[in-house]
């Protein structure tokens, strides 16, 4: 008897700890999607793939990237790929986001978070207060608008993810006079200039006529002085980089205005085919909003997606940064 | 002299003496909080021109620009003087000290944005001008979300979570003295 007793009592404590487990691992899962709440800083900081929409090779690139841009300029550009909000404001809950996790360095508040929410077929990116001026509302709408929204729509999250990191990374680093590499040749559909309009041919054919030039000064000069005797000189190095600024000013209509000298790349990620040229563009749908409505998509389950784990190496933290908010996404306004 | 001795009157002026120095005090006090939280809206928390006056300046800005863009494809439209007016509005709001005016003026330029950007869609813009169309909206959406998150607005609530307590509520029922505008 004593025995059935026993048995009897293991048996209601198993089933208690095995209630207790489920209660416990459905809290931890709604707890991420509490109201208000946004999700833990992973142990790589520079990606957060709770919806399991980027692959371990993306994950690894954005963390290396990151590395060279945080030794480049404390920058650090942060991606992050969620299933739900939890009934916040895209904007909100990336404001929210960015500050608890101090992304971007602490004096330069040089960071970039790119929040994609897959179910609610939504997507934000907000910049540090430090690059509010040189990386605006306008151009992170254009970077996206031309490096995610098709993919994006299309449900080829990964390779939206890369295309607009990329972007995200060069405009960084140009922001900080960087010579990050790059493919110079010009792609893409929008019809902003952020270079000179000259292709990368143009641009070598520059090149060696300067050097050409530079040579046959030093020639003349050693001609002059030392006669044939001497040996020409070694030529200067082209260090001279793209110029050309935006044509967009500050306030493009007003000629008093300061305007804003810059140089941007114009690349292509190198494993990408070109985007079609612009006048084959579709325009711009209006913007409406995507609360409510979801186009169709490829994904077939949203929820649950598994917490991102660090499939690469690189720890990495927040560097202390912070944002005022705003930015750019995909919302209708 | 014989009325200074009564003791009585005596009473009552100590009275009102202490009620007068209650109610000066209390209203310099009063005064001096909401000059701190106006200092925020018009100079930043740090004192560094990130605030909302310098955010509302942007978004006329915008609304500005985007007159410009919208006049070479629609004119005077409806829409395109509505939104100049509004912008002239926020301009001319900006000259007082005024944050009630600056608000309400700002209400109206997102209004007028928001119906110039829509009615500009199928203006046939060209390729260009339509990429100036969706950078100049987000930009001033852009401030609009900067504005929503200001500590300005952290200040004008606290400031009126302490004017609705005793006895400040009762200083502020007889002084100029109103609750600060909450900038959403």
């Amino acid at each position: 008897m004593n025995y059935r007793q026993q048995n009897a009592n293991n048996m209601a404590v198993r089933m208690l700890l095995t209630v207790l487990m489920i209660i416990l691992s459905a809290a931890s899962v709604f707890t991420s999607y509490a109201w208000g709440g946004v999700i833990e800083k992973p142990a790589s900081f520079y990606v957060a793939d709770e919806a399991d929409v980027i692959s371990s090779g993306t994950e690894q690139y954005i963390i290396e990237k990151n590395a060279e841009l945080e030794s480049l300029c404390g920058g650090q550009i942060v991606v992050v790929a969620v299933d739900f909000l939890g009934g916040m404001n895209i904007e909100d809950y990336a404001y929210k986001l960015f500050n608890d996790w101090e992304i971007g360095d602490k004096d330069k508040d040089n960071g970039i978070l790119l929040l994609l929410a897959i179910g609610e077929e939504n997507y934000w990116c907000m910049q540090g207060k430090g690059l509010e001026r040189t990386l605006t509302a306008g151009d992170l709408d254009d970077i996206l608008w031309n490096y995610l929204e098709d993919d994006f729509a299309a449900g080829d999250y990964d390779s939206g993810v890369r295309s607009v990191f990329d972007a995200l990374y060069y405009s960084v680093a140009d922001i900080y006079g960087a010579s990050g590499e790059y493919d110079g040749s010009a792609g893409g559909s929008s019809d902003y200039d952020y270079t000179s309009a000259a292709s990368g041919f143009a641009r070598i054919i520059k090149m060696v006529l300067i050097v050409f030039l530079v040579l046959l000064v030093l020639l003349i000069i050693t001609s002059i002085f030392f006669g044939r005797k001497n040996k020409g000189s070694r030529g200067g190095g082209f260090s001279g980089s793209d110029d050309g600024g935006s044509q967009y000013d500050r306030s493009p209509f007003d000629s008093s205005r300061r305007s804003r000298n810059r140089t941007r790349p114009i690349f292509i990620p190198t494993s990408r085919p070109s985007r079609p040229s612009g006048s084959s563009r579709s325009s711009r749908p209006s913007r409406t909003t995507v609360s409510g409505s979801r186009p169709g998509s490829s994904r077939s389950t949203f929820g649950g997606g598994s917490r991102s784990s660090s499939r690469g190496s690189g720890m990495g933290r927040g560097g202390g940064g912070s944002s005022r908010g705003g930015g750019a996404g995909r919302r209708g306004r | 002299m014989k009325l200074l001795e009564n003791k009585g009157l005596a009473l009552i002026i100590m009275i009102v003496l202490i009620i007068g120095g209650f109610w000066l005090g209390g209203y310099k006090s009063l005064a001096g909080l909401y000059d701190d939280v106006e200092k925020v809206f018009f100079t930043g928390e740090d004192g560094d021109g990130i605030c909302i006056e310098n955010d509302l300046s942007e978004r006329a800005e915008a609304a500005v620009n985007m007159v410009t863009v919208a006049r070479k494809y629609v004119g005077e439209s409806n829409e395109v003087r509505m939104l100049s007016d509004a912008a002239a509005a926020l301009t001319a709001a900006g000259k007082s000290s005024d944050i009630a005016d600056r608000l309400s003026a700002d209400n109206e330029l997102e209004t007028a944005m928001s119906a110039l950007y829509r009615s500009l869609e199928n203006a046939g813009l060209s390729e260009k001008d339509e990429t100036y169309r969706q950078r100049l909206y987000a930009d001033f959406n852009s401030r609009g979300d900067t504005i929503s998150h200001d500590p300005y607005n952290s200040y004008a609530q606290s400031f009126n979570r302490a004017l609705s307590r005793f006895p400040a509520n009762l200083i502020a029922a007889v002084t100029p003295i109103e609750q600060a505008v909450i900038f959403y």
